[in-house]
């Protein structure tokens, strides 16, 4: 049985403004998922609607079998751990991890016992006695995810937990999160707009724009199958890149230049030849040596790799990632071509009968 | 009632290093309320020849009891056993000023504090006192006061002793927490699963 289960949930605020439209995810016992997307796409109302800090306009919510819909947050035995941390500044670390149990009146002992096994999970048994003032970011955030642990909850929300902290501290608490859900084992559902968050920490994402989710997928499959344009720019840093052109037979033909169309692709292509179609690859998949030529106007050595920006025609942007060091200079022409087991076929982007913009789908 | 296992001994003692000594910081607390009221009751209708030079003294008194209070209730809350000596002061003081105003002023009808003011119709939360329901009621408040000063420094002093020892302990390492929420945790189940145990005899 799925742990949670969310069917057509839709949220639709006082003034008319829809925020989440028919979201429906099956979330397995102990499975760890990412609702990914940029500000305002309805991931956070959705983890709210799930917690019960938001009413449920239309749809179901189940929690291990239990109609949730309706109930107040303190009876669907969740645990929520905010952006800001939640933390009551007058209370120690301690008083504040057993704050909840306190509230459920348990034995002083019991609560102890399950507040020093947070604690020893989190590292954090030698700050108990200090006050939330006297932490650094992330050791707050431990508290905060500490505080979720000792109520023993069937479901954690993550709220954007790690959004407040630097990027090294960042980088840590992710591979906390990692440890602590594989030591746990408990059902997680984390809400980003870090890709590179959603990327590492998931079993399942799930990409939303718009109040509608896009895609739901393993990380992997996201990232090399993606189900439409949205998906494709918002997954992978730097974000793929976009050539609107025609297929011409078995050429890809845009103003910039040609592109020889892959011989297992022509035929899925078919149905469009002659139409307008946009093809997309990502920057590691751009290779040194091809038929296209890029002026260079940007190269960033990050170490291992290097990230060369560039022209094409004067026009379009490109943005190349090389495996290696390279000392390109504002003014360099290269040439360039495309992975041809690793490009992607997309169609244009459309438009329902509201208005809004359709992202185009994947063709190939 | 059964008595505490070794386990959980242990674990009550460990929590006391991360909870602070409320009770015996709200006793102190209680103490000074009383002595407050005291005070107030006091001064709202003393118009009597008792109190002069000794009215100066009185008000410093009670600010340093306001103080005294204040820095033994942070004390003790930290498990510091030295204030329980001056909480004991205090409580000493606070059972000494019986027999300064209520008691001594009793004996003579001029250092009677109500006297006018019952004239005047005034009154103390609805109530029109008398000289002996005035003197009643300080002498309530003063007994009190005593009785909460007290309560916090045994209370505390004893809490002190266990909080230290079991500091003492384990910086000995001769008790081991780990292993006694370990016992703990143990101990539960068995009493879950033996208090279970009839439930499903019931059912068969």
């Amino acid at each position: 049985m799925p742990s949670v289960n969310i069917q057509h949930l839709d949220k639709i605020y006082d003034g008319g403004v829809q925020a989440v439209w028919d979201f429906n995810l099956d979330i397995e016992d102990g499975e760890f998922i990412v609702l990914v997307g940029p500000s305002g796409c309805g991931k956070s109302t959705t983890l709210r609607m799930v917690a019960g800090l938001e009413d449920i306009t239309k749809g179901t919510l189940l929690i291990d079998g239990k109609d949730c819909t309706r109930l107040p947050p303190k009876d669907r035995d969740i645990a929520m751990v905010f952006q800001n941390y939640a933390l009551y500044g007058h209370m120690t670390i301690y008083e504040n991890m057993a704050f909840s149990l306190t509230l459920r009146k348990e034995k002083k002992e019991v609560i102890h016992r399950k507040v020093m096994a947070a604690a020893e999970i989190l590292n954090l048994k030698d700050q108990l006695n200090k006050k939330p003032k006297q932490l650094s970011g992330g050791q707050r955030q431990r508290v905060a995810i500490g505080r979720a642990i000792v109520r023993n909850p069937k479901v954690f929300l993550f709220d954007e937990p790690l959004s407040n902290l630097d990027a090294k501290l960042r980088g840590s608490m992710r591979r906390e999160m990692i440890l602590l859900h594989q030591r746990l084992g408990a059902t997680m559902i984390y809400v980003t707009h870090d890709q590179t968050e959603a990327l590492t920490l998931a079993d399942r994402i799930v990409c939303m724009s718009m109040g509608y989710v896009q895609q739901i997928g393993k990380p992997l499959d996201l990232y090399e199958h993606p189900a439409n344009t949205f998906v494709a720019t918002f997954i992978g840093l730097p974000p793929m890149n976009m050539f609107h052109g025609t297929v011409n037979g078995n050429k890809f033909v845009c103003d910039l230049f040609e592109y020889d169309i892959p011989q297992e692709r022509i035929a899925k292509l078919a149905d469009y030849n002659g139409k307008e179609v946009i093809l997309g690859v990502r920057p590691e998949n751009i290779v040194l040596g091809g038929k296209i030529k890029l002026f260079v106007n940007n190269n960033e050595n990050l170490g291992m790799n290097t990230l060369v920006h560039g022209v094409l025609g004067g026009k379009q942007s490109v943005v190349c990632k090389f495996a290696r060091w390279c000392g390109y200079k504002y003014g360099d022409e290269i040439d360039i071509g495309f992975d041809p087991e690793k490009i992607h076929f997309f169609e244009l982007p459309t438009h329902d009968e509201t208005g809004r913009e359709l992202p185009g789908v994947t063709i190939v | 009632m059964e008595k505490p296992s070794e386990n959980l001994k242990i674990v009550r003692d460990d929590i006391l290093r991360y909870k602070k000594n409320k009770l015996g910081q709200w006793l102190c607390y209680g103490g000074l309320a009383f002595g407050c009221l005291y005070i107030m009751l006091l001064y709202a209708f003393n118009n009597s020849t008792f109190y002069t030079v000794l009215m100066g003294v009185s008000v410093l008194y009670t600010l340093v009891l306001l103080l005294a209070s204040f820095l033994c209730a942070e004390g003790v809350k930290m498990y510091n056993k030295r204030y329980c000596i001056v909480l004991l002061i205090l409580a000493a003081i606070e059972f000494a000023r019986i027999f300064i105003y209520p008691n001594i002023a009793w004996t003579n009808q001029a250092f009677w504090i109500t006297l006018s003011k019952v004239q005047a119709g005034k009154d103390y939360f609805g109530i029109i006192l008398d000289q002996p329901t005035a003197r009643t009621i300080l002498i309530v408040y003063l007994v009190l006061s005593t009785l909460f000063y007290v309560a916090a420094a045994v209370y505390s002093y004893f809490v002190c002793i266990r909080h230290e020892s079991f500091e003492k302990k384990i910086a000995e390492g001769s008790v081991n927490v780990e292993l006694a929420l370990k016992g703990l945790e143990e101990e539960e189940l068995a009493a879950a699963q033996e208090s279970a145990a009839p439930a499903a005899e019931e059912v068969k």
